[in-house]
């Protein structure tokens, strides 16, 4: 099945790239796997990035960059797109830009986990590599910049139609059965079913967001609003019913809760202080009361808050480099996946060092919990065997107790090998 | 006797004249910067050869827009054109590097570079972010003429800035043109660390020297960077906004 699969993936590649290989294209191969030594469970795939500008005159530009990959599971579709697009430069008038169809847009000062990017839905992937990380869902939308001089703007952001988070519905499980034990659900012998109630997107109704961005003197700042919803899905009303056999039939129904937020963006050096510069992002989330109803077998229902207030999400950092050597120092109030009560406090530390020819980067990453303590290291090394060439080999540990918040990540080892056209 | 006095004279006056017309290490930085190409606006095709110590050779092509900005302070937009994993990477110096910014397409995303970056190398060339955002004028260098031969002048250049990665630099500049021929930069500590030279130039009707082809090995490292002009072109009309972070994210410049 899966050698099938591949010749699909691999068909469809020459198919859909061929009469587009013509032009001026640039991207990527990468082969990757990734081996858990807990799970004693072997990851891997392949996946080509391709991306092509096509000038229309000089001030228009048609974008294509699309993304073949092909994993052994959990994969949201072999062939995807990241991007295609119609762009304007110093158009429709000369103050502004803008770029229309499917975008993925980075907002965002920080390197790593800003909570002020999250216009584009993400894939789903057990790896933690950057490169997997950074992956987003391209959406729907318009994107205009209006440059009210050389260096202050106004962005506008428009998304008549509404895309969610990619999750496996195994994952989805895997978080919502802990929530049910406390009404005696065994989960071994539940049969769970998810219904997905869709926001009210549309052109009179779409999501939005308006970003002010510029210089002020050392430091450049962004300030932004977001209206739209959560792009995962959360139970709003589970009913519990135990069948005759003993089995547990459990049917959820999820849907998106509408979220407002608030965001500052920054980037720059502090006078005095030669050599450092300060990057963060922090965002001021609004969201949409949300209570989980629950019907439960034996009668009676339990409500469960999701959302009921305000809450802060941040990323603040520091880095620094000297002798090919960086130095990345970060705090985080909440990762990529926690929202609500569930954000909690991070610190994270990177250093990697570039070997004289340029040819090997190794690196150390570190996260820790500073609510529980769990930690996770990554220690690996880049190396350019070639023009062209890029092999990562990372080594990954966690330490914290059963149910922390890193603790499960576990012992594994992933190997990714790269070659840029 | 009239003869013997005359001749004393002759060579006095040849002494005292030899001093008069011998040029300071100030006038002949003055010298320079007179014959340095003046331009307002300019954009540079080229390529890059990065040299490692095997001497395997990679290529990599990219273009500069530069803009003289008054007072000495030049900002320049740099962009590789080539090899495929450096593509479309940018570089915004603003005034001889006050700000700088990279742009990577990959990321989509605009990135201010530390102040300490700037002396690191840039996208693996010898140069530095500082190299490439400034020149070696007598405002940041106290000079003094160390000798000269038939062809050259030999100059001594001391940082001016404390925190200057360089203790000095020895310069050879041509006698006739005016142009430096080769820079030995040493370290704080005295040993020789990089070697620029400059192989091709092309001297304009009215004096001003451009260089065509220069490299730069860095000694301690056995790495050097060559760097070729294939076209020039002077005084475009460009918009007063286009040395800014808008400009370096457009897919073409």
């Amino acid at each position: 099945m899966k050698r099938f699969l591949t010749g699909v993936v691999v068909l469809l590649f020459g198919y859909v790239l061929g009469p587009v290989w013509a032009l001026e294209t640039q991207g990527n191969v990468a082969a990757f796997s990734s081996y858990s030594f807990q799970e004693r469970d072997l990851d891997y795939g392949i996946k080509v990035n391709f991306s092509s500008t096509i000038p229309l005159d000089s001030r228009y530009f048609g974008n294509v960059e699309l993304l073949l990959k092909y994993q052994d599971e959990n994969n949201i579709r072999p062939l995807r797109v990241r991007e295609v697009s119609f762009q304007g430069v110093q158009a429709p008038w000369d103050e502004t830009d803008f770029r229309v169809g499917l975008l993925e847009i980075t907002w965002g000062a920080s390197d790593v986990m800003s909570p002020v990017d999250v216009l584009n839905p993400r894939p789903f992937s057990r790896d933690l590599s950057a490169d997997i990380l950074g992956e987003k869902i391209p959406v729907p939308a318009l994107d205009l910049e209006w440059y009210l001089n050389a260096t202050w703007s106004l962005e506008f952001f428009y998304q008549p139609r509404f895309v969610a988070n990619f999750v496996p519905e195994f994952v989805e499980k895997q978080f919502l059965l802990p929530s049910l034990l406390p009404f005696g659900v065994d989960p071994q012998r539940t049969n769970m079913v998810i219904t997905r109630d869709e926001p009210p997107v549309s052109f009179s109704s779409p999501i939005w967001a308006l970003r002010a961005r510029g210089s002020m003197g050392a430091f450049d700042i962004a300030l932004s609003y977001i209206q739209g919803y959560f792009l995962s899905s959360y139970p709003r009303e589970t009913t519990i019913t135990l069948l005759p056999e003993g089995l547990w039939d459990v049917r959820v129904h999820s849907g998106y809760p509408k979220r407002s937020i608030l965001g500052l963006e920054f980037q720059g050096t502090l006078a005095g202080i030669e050599g450092l510069t300060l990057r963060g992002d922090v965002a001021f989330v609004v969201p949409e009361k949300w209570i989980h109803t629950v019907a439960l077998s034996q009668g009676g229902e339990v409500q469960i808050p999701v959302f009921d207030a305000p809450y802060w999400k941040a990323s603040l950092g520091v880095d620094y480099s000297w002798n090919n050597t960086y130095v990345n120092l970060a705090y985080f109030l909440g990762n990529l996946w926690e929202e609500g009560e569930r954000v909690s406090p991070y610190g994270y530390f990177h250093v990697d060092w570039q070997s004289e020819d340029g040819k090997w980067k190794p690196f150390l990453n570190c996260v820790t919990s500073l609510e529980d303590g769990s930690t996770v290291w990554m220690l690996g090394t880049e190396y350019k065997p070639g023009d062209n060439w890029n092999v990562t080999l990372t080594y990954s540990v966690s330490s914290g107790a059963q149910g922390s918040k890193l603790g499960r990540v576990g012992e594994g080892i992933a190997l990714e090998v790269k070659y840029s056209f | 006797m009239k003869r013997g006095i005359a001749l004393v004279f002759l060579v006095l006056f040849l002494f005292v004249a030899g001093r008069v017309f011998a040029l300071t290490a100030s006038e002949i930085l003055d010298e320079m910067e007179a014959r340095r190409t003046q331009f307002t606006t300019q954009k540079t095709v080229g390529r890059i050869v990065l040299v490692d110590a095997s001497g395997k050779e990679e290529t990599r092509e990219m273009v500069m827009y530069s803009k003289d900005e008054g007072e000495d302070k030049v900002s320049i937009i740099f962009r590789f054109l080539s090899p495929a994993d450096v593509k479309g990477v940018t570089l915004l110096s603003l005034r001889n590097g006050e700000k700088i910014y990279l742009y990577m397409p990959a990321y989509k995303k605009v990135r201010l570079i530390a102040g300490s970056s700037k002396s690191e190398k840039f996208m693996g060339t010898d140069f530095s972010y500082d190299d490439l955002s400034g020149g070696y004028g007598k405002e940041d260098y106290e000079s003094t003429l160390k000798g000269e031969d038939d062809t050259n002048y030999y100059l001594e250049l001391i940082p001016k800035k404390a925190d200057s990665k360089y203790g000095k630099l020895d310069m050879t500049v041509d006698k006739e043109k005016f142009y430096f021929k080769k820079i030995d930069f040493f370290d704080t500590a005295g040993n020789l660390w990089k070697t620029l030279e400059v192989h091709e130039v092309r001297e304009r009707e009215d004096g001003s020297i451009q260089i065509l082809k220069l490299s730069l090995k860095d000694v301690k490292e056995n790495h050097a960077t060559i760097m070729e002009v294939s076209s020039i072109e002077e005084d475009i009309p460009l918009p007063d906004d286009f040395f800014s972070v808008r400009t370096i994210q457009r897919p073409t410049l």
